[in-house]
């Protein structure tokens, strides 16, 4: 009888270990979600919300739950379950939008985390997050900023290119590099991107802005041959470097920057050289220009003809000190 | 005493399943969290590499290792052995007490900043932003000049330039 309870005694306590460890790895939903509710502890909420990633989307509608509890932690924490799921969360936007409209709700930066995570497919909450970007947390603007770049659609960047206008002039770089991380999307605002270029008076944040032009490729370069004709010498200058960026997806422009290599400025004919090696280097009627830009009176410009010839590349490869252009 | 030699042997069969079971059943659980930290670790490394930072290495036209050779960079590099010459001038004359001498050491010192201006701005419209900065760096870092920080020339742009106006 005594062996009998021993064994008794011995399978229970094994089971019951068995049980808490397959429990761990696989706690129920709701076992979860209760204990994301309820805990005091902010490292076992913060367990409870990853183990709640790992179920993926079908922990979605139990978070959206929790998404709409009282608690500010509770909705926090469900945000961040959800965050890591990446687009799979895509199902709770409706209601990530709804706490954006959480006047000062402690949450809003995981929300804007969460939303920048689940990415193009959290479109739908553009309109919320472009109403956050005037707020005067820094920390809000900067999420929100985050979020529309990871979002990244047409409407994320028309987002932008308001705020482009409101920012303040040491803020506009950070929105300028928002616009860029939209990718192809920005080319809906590559009119107002080109206008703002062309207004602004700040010479590193002008070249900013038509770099993220040349990102846009092909589609952008019709604006930017327009503008090797335009007024000042550094509009024509940022077109010839915006181009030459493009690579090959600029080469239609080889026309245009051969008349660029005879403009009065000095710098507009550096970039058009350094832009026809890199739309056209095999190209023997851009050759012959090149050839000829070597007589430049600016030594940096026959640097560029040279450079785009490669044959800085060939004294250098040769092991001499001085340069083609030198 | 047959059924308690079955029952032993039913009891030693229950355990030796229910901790195979385990072991199987903590293998998979460290498993499955290992997959998970893998996947964390890959989301993690997303966001530490922008991918803005890889493209423009990619559409980079050229390494400022190369624009290092363009002529404005080398003048550039002229102008600010020449600024370092006038001030250590201006320095010296200035110790003397000659008002005439020290007024010619600043008046060298004013030019040679505005040969400094002149260069780095040549330089700036024939570089783009980020070799721009990287060739500030490389060309300031060897200055003995305290005041040259990572972003520039600081006594251009802190303008040291009304030095003696």
């Amino acid at each position: 009888m005594r062996l009998r309870f021993v064994v008794a005694v011995a399978v229970c306590g094994l089971a019951a270990c068995l049980q808490a460890t397959v429990t761990n790895g696989t706690e129920s939903l709701s076992g979860l979600c209760q204990r994301l509710k309820n805990s005091a502890s902010f490292v076992e909420r913060l367990h409870a919300a990853e183990a709640l990633a790992e179920y993926g989307g079908r922990a979605v509608p139990a978070l959206r739950g929790l998404l709409q509890y009282p608690d500010s932690g509770v909705r926090e924490f469900a945000a961040v379950a959800l965050s890591r799921m990446g687009p799979e969360a895509e199902p709770a936007v409706p209601e990530l939008i709804s706490l954006l409209a959480v006047p000062a709700d402690p949450s809003v930066s995981t929300v804007l985390a969460t939303l920048a995570r689940i990415g193009p497919a959290a479109a739908p909450a553009v309109p919320a997050i472009a109403r956050l970007l005037p707020d005067s947390d820094w920390r809000v603007r900067e999420d929100a900023i985050e979020a529309l770049a990871s979002i990244g659609t047409a409407d994320a960047a028309l987002a932008l290119a308001t705020q482009l206008e409101r920012d303040l002039p040491d803020q506009q770089l950070e929105t300028i590099m928002a616009i860029r991380e939209c990718g192809p999307a920005a080319g809906a605002i590559l009119s107002e991107l080109v206008e703002f270029g062309s207004k602004t008076s700040d010479a590193g944040l002008r070249d900013e802005v038509f770099l993220s032009v040349a990102r846009l490729g092909e589609p952008a370069l019709d604006e930017l041959v327009l503008l090797l004709d335009a007024d000042p010498a550094v509009l024509r200058r940022c077109a010839a470097m915006a181009i030459g960026q493009m690579g090959l997806a600029g080469r239609a422009a080889v026309p245009e920057l051969q008349v660029a290599l005879r403009d009065p400025d000095a710098a507009v004919r550096f970039w058009a050289a350094r832009a026809l090696g890199a739309v056209a280097p095999a190209d023997p009627r851009v050759q012959f220009v090149l050839w000829q830009a070597l007589s430049d009176p600016d030594a940096d410009v026959c640097w560029a003809a040279a450079e785009s010839l490669g044959l800085n590349t060939m004294a250098r490869a040769g092991g001499t000190t001085k340069g083609a252009a030198e | 005493m047959i059924s308690e030699i079955w029952m032993r042997r039913v009891t030693q069969a229950t355990l030796s399943t229910a901790l195979a079971a385990a072991l199987v059943g903590m293998a998979w659980y460290s498993s499955s969290k290992n997959h998970a930290a893998e996947e964390d670790a890959s989301v993690g490394g997303q966001e530490m590499v922008p991918s803005d930072a890889l493209d423009e290495e990619a559409s980079s036209a050229s390494s400022p290792s190369v624009t290092r050779s363009m002529p404005a960079c080398v003048d550039l590099k002229q102008a600010l052995d020449g600024l370092d010459q006038a001030r250590a001038v201006l320095l010296r004359e200035a110790a003397t007490g000659d008002s005439e001498t020290a007024a010619q050491a600043v008046r060298g010192y004013q030019q040679a900043v505005e040969a400094v201006r002149q260069n780095a701005e040549r330089l700036r419209s024939r570089s783009m932003p980020d070799e721009y900065r990287s060739l500030w760096r490389t060309l300031t870092s060897n200055r003995n000049d305290e005041r040259a920080d990572e972003s520039g020339l600081a006594e251009v742009d802190l303008g040291i330039l009304s030095v003696g106006s």
